[in-house]
């Protein structure tokens, strides 16, 4: 098979790689940026999220990506042209405390946030249930809460990156797996299902997937699969106001704009990268919804998913080039919607520049883990 | 009451008293076994919900699979008439888009 | 040795018989449906207070007859056959074990054999105004007819492909509507090339005569070769244009009739409920006229998963007698393969019930080219036709994502959300696959779609959160 050439080859159309596709094409630098997708449309973590994003985090890193991340969410109708919008129904996040010492914990958090720049406050339980009047008032006894959190549409937003990066000239390909990374000369061949491309670039945006591609050029990525599991309900309206967290479930509820709820909850389970359904879920999941939101036990159940998220040692990110010249990296560790526009802004700099001076580039690099430099999210989450 | 022979839309016998049901501002009156959507019919209501888009809907499958006939049912949205068994003092409702 | 668990989900006439024929043979039965009442879709019974004459002419209903008095047999035995009735399978896991609604919880049900008999759902083609109130299905009409006693119009347009639309023209006539007109995409003298089929089901054929005379006697126009064109009407459906068509399903404009109508029931075929043996993980295979995506299975109904078998139209529309007598045959080897036995003594042991069913297949293999549709139908619908009713995605709507080059099922449902309703996507895939073949210019649906998730159903989520230990 005759290979093609590109100037930029990114494999993986999901939130990372078709927003760094889109920060590339912004800097209009005449580059030929082709994107290459092992599935079709969204059949990724991307399609398979619970679609919740949020500055309330402990690290000043993650904030940093998040309130530019969420500042473009803001922008994304205009800055993208995609009229009607990537649904982002911006009415906070609300992280319920299971008791008074959690909530001390929050109290902290909040303050440390402050400083940071986040408008986060503690919610007593009567202001809690003025935002959802659904919510179990036993379970209450504070939250804390940051007006800026929300959540968008993965859809949409994976729609509206695409759109606007083909409307840019970049070549997206569905259906096609790249099977195998190699160095030649000062360029890298990618092997796919379809034939091999060269580029001289190389961005690798699979997630979980990605230590399969890097281990045969010596790098040993430690990302690992860990399977989470969602369902979603018939829509019901009118639709409640913030994202609802339990932290010591890892639950996590969302009502979309159309009504339906998502929940979510994530647990230890074995690293694995199936995405089968677990047996004993729905019970679990549907457990919590009903506990936490006891006025919709009634509301049918229509849809259950799994899918692999990415695990690192400090389930922090790993980006940036790697040891091989011209091949870059951007895997999330389980937040990699929420970060997708600031990850692709530094990433598309990262690959044009070779540099960017944006902090989280410098932190969040592969070398910590062999100089033990991790770094821990210190909220108490 | 046992009545045989076809009543309007109604085929064959019925055992059992005929009652009623509220469907908005209409009295439906229905025979136990009867579904709401059954009842519906026979009294020729066969609007059973306006979509999100404006458009009316009413039963499709009559058997539970396609959930077009949504409506509201003793306060209840997105209740299927044609798998709800139609009770006296009933009160049905169109369903306006998502409710 | 304990008896072998067998769990069957399907009360029709291929779940009940295979119900009855583990039983017999000494198993442990547990029988599943969501009806409230035993009968599958063909003998669907209503509430006894209906006290209903029974829609059907003699044969069918003898052939009803036979089935409930097996579920009976079964039902009133001692040590009984364990029966849910609406009761929802919504999942299938390893082991098999197969999960269940219940009235107010859930449960899981663990199995040496779980027999899917899940039966068929009706298949739409969208034209404008198919989603006016008063257009039905007509299956669907009929099944309010045999369940509630109620005929859904006055005033009836019956239309759509194969003898089904004959049948429930026939029933609404003999119910007291007037038939405005019945229309045939394929003329059903196309069954005339296996006149070997044709006289293994003279009784279904002459059942079929007596129908057509029904009609002819009621003053029916039964229109062949002709299809829908538009409905129209506020709030409801008040007419019916239909026109004949080119051959390939596309309506010869200037041939179209109007026909003032209350109702408008119809037809084209029907979908297999595939999806707890393709959630079990069972191998598909496509077949455009028995069910589409259908699971493969070897001729005792075992699929490649261990402990999971399928019997009746659910593994691929074949009407009530196939149904029948494969799940006799379902049931026997289900319960001899728990007990280790080899196909060579199933064969000898189930001959007469191969012959059975090798007999009424040949029939069902006649009335295939009714069911065949040409890809013209799935031009009918235009931009602004709702083609997924739950969320409300048009034709155009889809078209536009097939443009942006979106051409599975599955891209073209997370691109435009068609499918992911209430329904799951029962009414409006199979017009999502016609698009998407014509996308990739292929020939219809090569990609076989993927492993659905749960649920098969949709589930209040109180019950799911109450599961029986
Ligand atoms: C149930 C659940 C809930 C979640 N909730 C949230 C949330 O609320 N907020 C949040 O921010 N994050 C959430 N996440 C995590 C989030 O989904 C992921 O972090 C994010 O989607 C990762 O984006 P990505 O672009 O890196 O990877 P993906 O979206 O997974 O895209 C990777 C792409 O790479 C492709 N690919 C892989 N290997 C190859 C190959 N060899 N060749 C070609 N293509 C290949 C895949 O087909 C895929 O499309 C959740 C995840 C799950 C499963
Ligand atoms: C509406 C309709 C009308 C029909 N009318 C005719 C007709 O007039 N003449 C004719 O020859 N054929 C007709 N057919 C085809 C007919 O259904 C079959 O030929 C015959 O009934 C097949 O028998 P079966 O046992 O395979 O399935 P069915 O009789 O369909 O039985 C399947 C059973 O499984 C149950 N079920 C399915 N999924 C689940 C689940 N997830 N959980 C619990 N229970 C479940 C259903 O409630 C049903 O009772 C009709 C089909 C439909 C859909
Ligand atoms: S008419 Fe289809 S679900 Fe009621």
């Amino acid at each position: 098979m005759s290979t093609e050439t590109t100037d930029i080859l990114i494999i993986g159309a999901g939130a990372y790689g078709l927003s760094a596709a889109w920060w590339i094409g912004e800097r209009d630098t005449g580059a030929r940026v082709m994107v290459l997708d092992a599935g079709d449309f969204a059949a990724n973590g991307t399609g398979s999220c619970g679609a919740g994003v949020r500055m309330q985090w402990g690290l000043e890193l993650s904030i940093g990506l998040m309130t530019e991340s969420i500042a473009f969410f803001e922008d994304a109708e205009k800055r993208l042209d995609f009229p009607g919008g990537i649904e982002f129904k911006q009415e906070g996040y609300m992280m319920l405390a299971r008791d008074a010492d959690m909530l001390g914990d929050f109290q902290a958090n909040v303050e440390r946030q402050n400083a940071l720049g986040v408008p986060s406050r503690i919610l007593s339980p009567e202001e809690a249930l003025k935002m959802v009047p659904e919510l179990n008032p036993d379970l209450l006894v504070g939250a804390a809460f940051c007006p800026k959190d929300g959540t968008v549409s993965p859809f949409l937003w994976l729609d509206a990156l695409l759109r606007a990066i083909r409307r840019a000239g970049a070549e997206v390909r569905f259906g096609t797996t790249v099977t195998r990374l190699e160095q030649k000369g000062g360029t890298i061949v990618a092997q796919t299902t379809k034939g091999p491309v060269e580029a001289a670039k190389v961005l690798v945006c699979t997630d979980w997937a990605a230590p399969q591609l890097l281990a045969p050029l010596g790098i040993d990525l430690p990302i690992e699969a860990m399977p989470n599991e969602a369902m979603v309900t018939e829509p019901w309206q009118p639709v409640f106001g913030p994202c609802l967290v339990r932290i010591e479930h890892g639950l996590f509820i969302n009502q979309l704009p159309r009504g339906s709820i998502v929940a979510v909850v994530t647990r230890e389970l074995p690293k694995d990268e199936s995405s089968s359904n677990h047996a004993d879920w729905l019970p679990l999941g549907a457990g919590l919804f009903v506990e936490t939101l006891p006025a919709f036990a009634h509301l049918n159940i229509v849809r259950n998913w799994c899918h692999p998220v990415s695990i690192t040692p400090d389930m922090q990110p790993i980006l940036g080039e790697m040891a091989v010249p011209g091949l870059f990296l951007a895997v999330s560790a389980y937040k990699g919607f929420m970060t997708s526009p600031a990850v692709g802004r530094l990433m598309a700099d990262v690959v044009l520049d070779g540099r960017s001076n944006h902090p989280a580039l410098a932190a969040f690099n592969l070398k910590r883990f062999e100089t033990g430099d991790l770094i821990p999210e210190p909220l108490v989450i | 009451m046992n009545k045989t022979g076809k009543i309007g839309r109604r085929l064959g016998g019925r055992t059992g008293e005929p009652f009623t049901f509220i469907f908005d501002d209409s009295t439906i009156e229905a025979w136990p076994g009867e579904s709401v959507a059954a009842a519906l019919l026979a009294a020729g209501q066969v609007v059973l919900r306006i979509a999100e888009d404006g458009g009316a809907r009413g039963v499709v499958c009559g058997i539970g699979l396609c959930w077009e006939c949504r409506c509201v049912i003793d306060g209840r949205p997105n209740v299927r008439a044609c798998m709800t068994e139609a009770r006296a003092g009933m009160r049905v409702r169109r369903q306006q888009g998502l409710e | 040795m304990t008896a072998p668990r067998i769990v069957v989900v399907g009360a029709g006439p291929a779940g009940i018989m295979a119900a009855r024929e583990a039983k017999r043979r000494g198993a442990a039965v547990t029988l599943i449906d969501e009806a409230l009442r035993p009968g599958g879709q063909i003998y669907r019974q209503g509430d006894a207070a209906l006290a209903s004459s029974g829609v059907g002419l003699p044969e069918e209903l003898a052939h009803k007859r036979t089935v409930l008095e097996a579920f009976a047999e079964v039902a009133e035995a001692a040590e009984a056959v364990d029966y849910h009735s609406g009761a929802t399978a919504y999942a299938v896991f390893p082991g098999p074990q197969l999960h269940v609604a219940l009235a107010d919880s859930s449960r899981v049900f663990e199995a040496d054999a779980l027999i899917l008999a899940t039966g068929v759902g009706e298949r739409a083609v969208p034209f404008p105004g198919w989603t006016l109130p008063g257009v039905l299905y007509a299956g669907g009409v009929q099944a309010i007819m045999k369940a509630h006693g109620v005929r859904a119009g006055d005033r009836v347009a019956v239309v759509g492909a194969g003898p089904l639309i004959i049948a429930v023209a026939a029933q609404l006539a003999e119910a007291g509507a007037e038939i405005a007109c019945v229309t045939l995409l394929t003329p059903l003298r196309v069954m005339a090339r296996r006149p070997l089929g044709l006289w293994a089901g003279r009784g279904v054929v002459r059942e079929g005569m007596a129908y057509l005379r029904q009609l002819r006697r009621a003053g029916a126009p039964v229109l062949e070769g002709w299809v829908p064109v538009h409905a129209e009407g506020a709030p409801a459906v008040e007419s019916l244009c239909v026109a004949r068509h080119d051959g390939a399903g596309r309506p010869l404009m200037g041939s179209e009739r109007r026909f003032d109508v209350d109702m408008v029931a119809m037809n084209f075929g029907f979908t297999a409920n595939s999806e707890l043996a393709r959630m079990a993980g069972a191998e598909v295979r496509f077949d455009s006229v028995r069910g589409g995506w259908v699971p493969v299975r070897n001729e005792f109904g075992a699929t490649a998963v261990p402990g999971v078998f399928v019997a009746g139209d659910g593994a691929a529309l074949r009407g009530a007698f196939v149904a029948a007598a494969e799940g006799r045959i379902v049931g026997a080897a289900a319960v001899l393969t728990a007990g280790g036995k080899g196909t060579a003594e199933l064969h000898q042991e189930l001959a007469a019930e191969f012959t059975e069913r090798r007999s009424h297949q040949a029939f069902q293999d006649a009335l295939r080219p009714t069911l065949d549709l040409p890809s013209g139908v799935w031009s009918w619908a235009t931009d602004d036709t709702v083609v997924c009713r739950c969320e409300g995605i048009t034709q155009g709507r889809l078209r536009q994502a097939v443009d942006e080059g979106h051409v599975t099922v599955n891209g073209i449902k997370r691109n435009t959300r068609a499918g992911m309703g209430w329904c799951g996507g029962r009414t409006c895939l199979a017009s999502v696959a016609a698009l998407a073949a014509q996308g990739q210019a292929g020939p219809p649906a090569e990609t076989p779609p993927m492993r659905p998730r749960p649920l098969a159903r949709p589930v209040p989520a109180g019950i799911l959160a109450r599961r029986e230990p």
